[in-house]
């Protein structure tokens, strides 16, 4: 479980980029995270992760607070940033090596052959990620942040680059994490995967959470039984 | 065509120089200033150094033989760094994903390739050339024609040695449908230009006296001979500038332009050819077959180091600007003041080192000198100062891992604590080896040392707080760290210590190493619990 308690954050004196944000997500839900670009998503994330700074307010993961408690906090979520340009210096192996060793994994030859399988990238484990394509390097990431079976699932944009069988796969995954009860959260500027796959999506604009709640409660809302990008657009262009 | 060639060679060099980043007009004005002094620092030494050597030419009546000694520096100079920067600019530049799909033709792309490497050359020359050429012409009282030609000849004399390393480059690389292993090639080119230059001070080292400089010179006059044959504008440039010969001048400007465009005409499409196949590098790829020992764990901590070796060995402008530098240099720099002490004492060296090792008022002296060079030689180490900068944005996975901050940064303090320490074992196996020095001394510095190797890799703690995350060249964290004046400073400040304690209080080398020992054990204790308090709160500098 994720909640966000009242949290705040700003870059410069009067500007907000997240603006009293509360928020939770349960167990056992897949949770999209909507916005335009420079809506406040990327840095929700980052506080969520630990990356930034938390201004006012709390985060809590599992009942863990994100500053006051952060090793614990942070072993339970798997984190896949925006960027998957990481570790380029390291092979495929290496790198999942290192995550298990850093989540002290047990089991990793079976998690990483599994893993490695199913994204279809077995067979570059011994290269470096630097000769790796943009989906590949994408893969090895989510890879690397699924190893450890974490509880929750925090993915930023993890879609992009990924081939049409590892977006599938990797929907596939996400579907039946939650259905373990176990905590999806993911952000995504593509309306339909979103559509098709989230419980629940928040809708964040200029700082501020404008919406939380299924696709049928949002169409309630609005009385209208549009697709959710049409509903997206009505939300953030009215804020 | 022509302004194709402009615009596509400003654009290559732009993009070379700037490398991305925010460029704000003070730092501008700053990099003009700090170019423009070292400009002045190494024309300065230059036109010292050429004064030196026209003195002893003008007394013997030789001047002349001064041009050809310059003009066969640029040429070696040109060959080398061309052979250098060849690569990188042709080959591995990425402008070249950028400009393949614009309706450039091959022509226009390999001119303005050719006019970024005469470019590059053109800044080396100035700092090489000009100072020398101008004391020269201020020596020898020549009037402004000979400035004139100067200018001209400078502007010409690396064209034919520059278009022959291309042509010889283009060829193989076309032959070979290029070489696709970028890392191994930069690895390679930048070493070497790391050991020329560590030759050259050798070189420079060892002249110490005019009898040494003038043997020098008439060695390096046989080697004129050979140059002026083989490249043909060597002696029309020489006689241009010492004859006023306006019909040499003319043939160099014709012979120079001619090449140009003959090597232009004629390689435009084997460079073509060479680049499309070196397009992608193969650096990392590989098909080696995982086995049970590719899947073992090593431990969090074992595992974080390798991680950060691993990215120190693998990207060349890490390994050749940090790493390489610290492992040469104890080698050079106890090899030279061993072969200058030697060539100046011969036997009375064996002589005086057993009075000194005898004399037990000397072994503070002794063994002050061993810390010294442990100090000298970690004032080039930079490693923790960009420990994690060099991570870029990599950098935030310090902060989401569930792994304490400060064990992280340890993790990122060895690398830079065990070249420190591999640099002193070479430096005490030369010294017992080249200077006899006893046991005792090197037993008593090993300690001493450890612990303040330690304490050098606590120069993280000034990247740490603001790091710089956003660059796209690796060069740019290596040669535009200002930490690294830290690293001096704090190098020299040790240093000024050891030798207050040594040569004005007199300490015996037993006092001394209990002091140093206790104070930088106290030290290493008192930032480990600095770092383990403050912990993530160390990296509230970069979010």
């Amino acid at each position: 479980m994720i909640e966000f308690k009242n949290v705040s954050k700003s870059y410069r004196k009067g500007i907000k980029a997240v603006d009293d944000l509360s928020l939770t997500i349960n167990d056992g839900e897949i949770f999209g995270f909507l916005g335009p670009n420079g809506a406040g998503k990327s840095t929700t994330i980052r506080m969520l992760t630990g990356i930034l700074n938390i201004d006012e307010g709390q985060i809590l993961l599992d009942g863990k607070d994100i500053e006051k408690e952060p090793i614990e906090a942070k072993k339970t979520f798997g984190y896949v940033a925006d960027d998957p340009d990481q570790f380029l210096a390291l092979k495929g192996i290496e790198y999942l090596n290192f995550m298990a060793d850093v989540y002290n994994v047990e089991n990793r030859k079976e998690k990483i052959q599994q893993l490695s399988e199913k994204f279809e990238i077995a067979d570059a484990l011994s290269s470096r990620i630097e000769s790796y394509s943009h989906g590949m390097r994408q893969k090895i990431v989510i890879c690397g942040c699924l190893m450890h079976d974490p509880k929750n699932w925090i993915l930023d944009e993890p879609m992009t680059g990924l081939d049409p069988r590892s977006s599938f796969d990797l929907k596939e995954m996400m579907r039946k994490h939650a259905d373990e009860g176990k905590c999806v959260f993911f952000s995504t500027h593509v309306l339909d995967v979103a559509e098709k796959l989230c419980d629940r999506v928040g809708i964040i604009n200029k700082g501020k959470l404008l919406f939380t709640g299924t696709l049928q409660e949002m169409r309630d809302t609005f009385e209208e039984n549009a697709s959710l990008e049409e509903l997206f657009l009505e939300i953030t262009e009215n804020d | 065509m022509i302004r194709n060639i402009i615009n596509l060679t400003k654009v290559f060099l732009i993009s070379s120089f700037s490398r991305g980043g925010n460029r704000k007009k003070k730092n501008n004005i700053g990099k003009i200033a700090l170019y423009a002094v070292l400009f002045i620092y190494l024309a300065g030494v230059f036109g010292y150094l050429s004064y030196e050597v026209l003195s002893g030419l003008i007394a013997v009546k030789q001047e002349e033989a001064f041009i050809g000694l310059i003009l066969m520096a640029i040429i070696t100079l040109v060959l080398f760094t061309t052979i250098i920067s060849t690569m990188n600019v042709l080959y591995f530049s990425d402008d070249n994903l950028f400009v393949l799909p614009l309706p450039f033709k091959p022509l226009e792309v390999l001119c303005a390739k050719l006019n970024t490497l005469l470019i590059y050359v053109y800044m080396e020359e100035m700092m090489l050339g000009i100072a020398p050429l101008a004391m020269y012409g201020w020596m020898t009282k020549q009037n402004i024609l000979y400035y004139l030609f100067m200018v001209i000849v400078l502007l010409l004399v690396p064209v034919v040695p520059l278009l022959l390393v291309t042509m010889i480059v283009i060829c193989i690389m076309a032959l070979t449908r290029g070489i696709r292993n970028k890392s191994l090639v930069q690895l390679i080119t930048m070493s070497l230009s790391v050991i020329f230059s560590l030759m050259i001070s050798m070189v420079s080292s060892s002249m110490n006296t005019n009898e040494d400089v003038m043997a020098m010179m008439n060695k390096a006059g046989s080697l004129v001979g050979i140059y002026k044959k083989a490249f043909v504008t060597m002696p029309m440039a020489i006689d241009a500038l010492t004859k006023y010969d306006i019909l040499s001048l003319i043939l160099l400007i014709v012979i120079s332009l001619a090449a140009y465009a003959l090597v232009s005409i004629f390689a435009q499409k084997l460079y073509y050819r060479g680049m499309l196949g070196s397009l992608y590098s193969s650096s990392g790829i590989s098909d080696k077959k995982l086995n049970e020992k590719s899947y073992q764990s090593k431990g969090l901590m074992f595992s974080y180091v390798m991680k950060e070796i691993r990215v120190y060995f693998r990207r060349p402008t890490f390994f050749v600007q940090l790493i390489l530098p610290c492992l040469l240099l104890p080698a050079f720099t106890i090899g030279i003041t061993y072969f200058s002490i030697v060539s100046q004492m011969g036997e009375e060296l064996s002589a005086g080192l057993d009075f000194i090792y005898a004399d037990s008022d000397f072994s503070g002296y002794v063994f002050a000198v061993l810390i010294l060079l442990v100090m000298f030689i970690s004032m080039y180490s930079f490693i923790s100062t960009i420990a994690v900068s060099k991570d870029g944005h990599d950098a935030y996975a310090m902060k989401y891992l569930p792994v304490a901050f400060h064990r992280q940064l340890i993790c990122k303090m060895i690398p830079d604590i065990a070249v420190c320490l591999l640099s002193y074992a070479v430096v005490a196996v030369m010294a017992m080896i080249l200077f006899r020095v006893p046991l005792i001394h090197v037993l008593l510095s090993i300690p001493v040392a450890v612990l303040y190797s330690i304490l050098h890799g606590f120069l993280i703690l000034s990247d740490v707080r603001r790091p710089k995350l956003d660059w796209t060249s690796e060069i740019q964290i290596v040669k535009k760290n200002m930490r690294m004046m830290f690293t001096m400073a704090y190098s020299l400040l040790n240093m000024g210590l050891v030798a207050v304690l040594a040569f004005i209080l007199n300490m015996d080398l037993y006092v001394m190493c209990a002091i140093l020992s206790v104070l930088y054990l106290a030290l290493d204790v008192l930032l480990y619990r600095y770092i383990e308090r403050k912990d993530i709160a160390l990296a509230d500098g970069f979010e």
